[in-house]
């Protein structure tokens, strides 16, 4: 399992676009991807899940992976969260 | 089928005709979406499960096409809105947690859904960030698309073809819906005759009966029932001879209708050769088979309220879009007046912000007005299907200039902007008022200097004129067209659209009436639009007058000062000149 703990960058926060993009890279894995704010988990690939948290510009977030391929999963995600869901 | 037990039931009729048939009995469950009903126990929980798939695939099937056809025309930010409505429909997570649920606790699949997004809109509204919390708008969508279909299919999927709908009360939607399913008849406990049960069932010639009271308790699915839209009666397992009786009645009202239809080719003229121009209001896609091959005629109001009221929400531009130019082409070479969205704010507002009085509130225009781009949005629909040059423009409840002058602007915006996409539109398209507020009777020459053509919304006017609230049954006896102040705002208008040669029409109830188009007509209306129910007998009125003679009533009765006096008068005059060549009804 890797974890990874990352900052909201972005001004806007994980609003809608950015959940469905994150969704969208974590699928493309077999890992199970998990996000945790706050001590509440959400399924990172659902988008429904990834809207609840509400994560707005500063809030930090815990990003775990497991599964056979999460080396690659979390290298993608964790690029995605960096560059400010490419927002910056 | 014989029974020695019949019973009449007693209503108020609010559209003619008589079938026969199994009752269908509806118990609303779910009335609207919009309203918060206690979850009631599930009857089996696979079927509550299989409704929900089926409402997520219809959902995802319907966002797919406006996706596809949005794709050319949207940059790439927005595509990945879009992209994100389709990848919440399909969110198997949140799906298969919805499902568990249903399962394990037995509810129904619109309250465990709601709950569910619920807990989604709590969240993101918590948050202190003001972008974030309005993200919660770009879940509605998908909410309300999937909680509509989620309803459609429940109650689709319930009723029986070939039935008799027996109801406490039906919302609009309920009744459009049903109108899919080959109904009967109808009758409900509540409504009045002009619900919207009743404009419904009356523009599908489908026979009804309201304000029955107690209706929907007193029938069960094994009984028969007879629906008498003529007298307002249901008839509970009627006996034999009942049936027969009936059914005699059938065979000689079809012999009436043939002689009615008769008119459809006859040009509609007055004896001495005066035209009155004849056209027919319409509500709904159903109608619109009928009057082109009956009628032959122009839609004079075509309300697009509907398109609202079956969704709860307003419709997007390209369902708009399909809707109207479906009309456009069916009706051509007729001529089609849409009249952009009438709806009262109570259809919007949240509960805690009602109006105390919405007929003098946000409602008609003012609504267009301030939601720019929801206005914008029904302009540019309308306009790209006007390309075959057979569309108007109507706007209602204009008050003064500077709502005609704010929707002129709006309106070359939206040419503009389709000009850009290179979309083609009739640059030409005629634009007209509704005549319903006293101060746009008062400011009629202004108007007529600005606009194509009046029409005259009577059912408002005596409204507002009489300042008697039409759902108000305290005051109901105030409510009257034949009141001297009404009659003479509607001449004045007249006048000043024949002043400056503009077109003028009366799309009220009052164009049905036949003792008050007879006053119409002497008035020197340019055109009726009739309820397509009503438009064969508006038309044998129309030939049995004798213009002139029509004009000397019209005089007169303008310069009386009292209803009781003008109703007699009308009255005499009526039965001296035509009723005689009526009664054959």
């Amino acid at each position: 399992m890797i974890e990874k703990i990352v900052t909201i960058i972005n001004k806007a926060g994980m609003h809608t676009r950015p959940a469905s993009n994150i969704v969208k890279i974590a699928s493309k894995f077999r890992s199970d991807f998990y996000i945790i704010k706050n001590g509440y988990k959400i399924n990172g690939k659902s988008i429904i899940g990834v809207m609840t948290l509400a994560a707005e510009q500063g809030s930090t977030l815990t990003l775990s992976f497991e599964g056979e391929d999460e080396q690659k999963a979390s290298v993608e995600v964790i690029k995605f969260f960096e560059e400010g869901f490419g927002e910056l | 089928m014989i029974n020695n037990s019949e019973q009449i039931f007693k209503g108020l009729a609010a559209s003619k005709g008589i079938s026969f048939g199994k009752p269908f009995v509806y118990r609303a469950e779910v009335p609207s979406y919009k309203v918060d009903i206690s979850p009631a126990a599930v009857i089996s929980a696979e079927i509550e499960i299989t409704d929900y798939e089926n409402a997520i695939s219809q959902s995802v099937k319907e966002l797919n096409k406006i996706f596809s056809l949005a794709k050319e025309k949207l940059d790439d930010k927005n595509l990945q809105i879009f992209e994100a409505q389709l990848s919440f429909l399909n969110d198997d997570f949140f799906h298969s947690k919805v499902k568990e649920r249903i399962k394990h606790e037995n509810k129904q699949a619109f309250v465990t859904f709601k709950e569910e997004i619920q807990i989604l809109e709590n969240a993101i509204v918590a948050s202190s960030d003001e972008y974030i919390r309005e993200r919660v708008n770009d879940i509605e969508d998908m909410k309300n698309r999937l909680l509509r279909n989620l309803l459609k299919g429940r109650l689709v999927s319930k009723i029986t073809e070939n039935s008799v709908v027996v109801a406490r009360n039906l919302t609009p939607a309920d009744t459009i819906l049903f109108s899919n399913r080959n109904l009967l008849g109808i009758a409900t406990d509540l409504g009045g005759f002009n619900s919207h049960v009743a404009l419904i069932s009356r523009s599908l010639r489908i026979p009804a009966v309201v304000a029955m009271h107690d209706i929907s308790v007193n029938i069960s699915s094994g009984d028969y029932l007879i629906i008498d839209g003529y007298k307002g009666l249901v008839i509970k397992n009627p006996t034999e001879e009942t049936i027969n009786s009936y059914k005699e009645q059938v065979e000689v009202n079809k012999v009436l209708e043939r002689k009615l239809e008769e008119l459809e080719k006859l040009p509609s003229e007055t004896k001495d050769g005066k035209s009155v121009q004849l056209s027919t209001n319409l509500e709904f896609n159903n109608e619109v088979d009928y009057v082109v091959s009956h009628f032959g005629c122009d839609v004079g109001l075509y309300r697009t309220e509907h398109l609202f009221m079956e969704q709860g929400d307003f419709p997007t531009e390209e369902e708009q879009y399909k809707q109207y130019k479906f009309l456009a082409e069916h009706i051509y070479p007729k001529t089609v007046t849409i009249r952009t969205f009438d709806i009262g704010g109570d259809k919007i507002l949240p509960e805690s912000q009602k109006e105390l009085n919405p007929f003098l509130g946000w409602r008609g225009i003012r609504i267009c007005l301030d939601k720019k781009e929801v206005f914008l949005g029904q302009l540019r629909a309308i306009l790209k299907a006007s390309t075959s040059g057979n569309i108007k423009i109507m706007l209602p409840m204009i008050s003064g200039i500077e709502e005609v002058k704010k929707t002129f602007e709006l309106i070359d915006l939206a040419k503009s902007q389709l000009s850009e996409q290179n979309l083609r539109f009739d640059e030409n398209i005629k634009i007209g008022v509704m005549i319903e507020i006293p101060s746009a009777v008062i400011l009629a020459d202004e108007l007529a200097q600005m606009v194509d053509f009046f029409s005259i919304g009577t059912n408002d006017l005596v409204q507002y004129t009489l300042a008697v609230d039409r759902d108000s049954s305290l005051v109901a006896d105030l409510y009257e067209k034949f009141h001297p102040a009404v009659l003479r705002l509607i001449n004045m208008t007249i006048q000043s659209a024949a002043k400056h040669n503009i077109p003028v029409s009366v799309c009220g109830e009052m164009a049905s009436d036949p003792y008050a188009s007879l006053l119409l007509i002497g008035m020197g209306i340019s055109e009726l639009s009739v309820v397509s129910t009503g438009y064969l007998q508006i038309k044998r009125l129309v030939r049995l007058v004798n213009f002139e003679n029509a004009k000397e009533i019209a005089a007169k009765v303008l310069s009386m000062s009292t209803i009781d006096e003008i109703k007699s008068y009308i009255e005499d005059c009526f039965n001296k000149n035509i009723g005689e060549q009526l009664e054959a009804k």
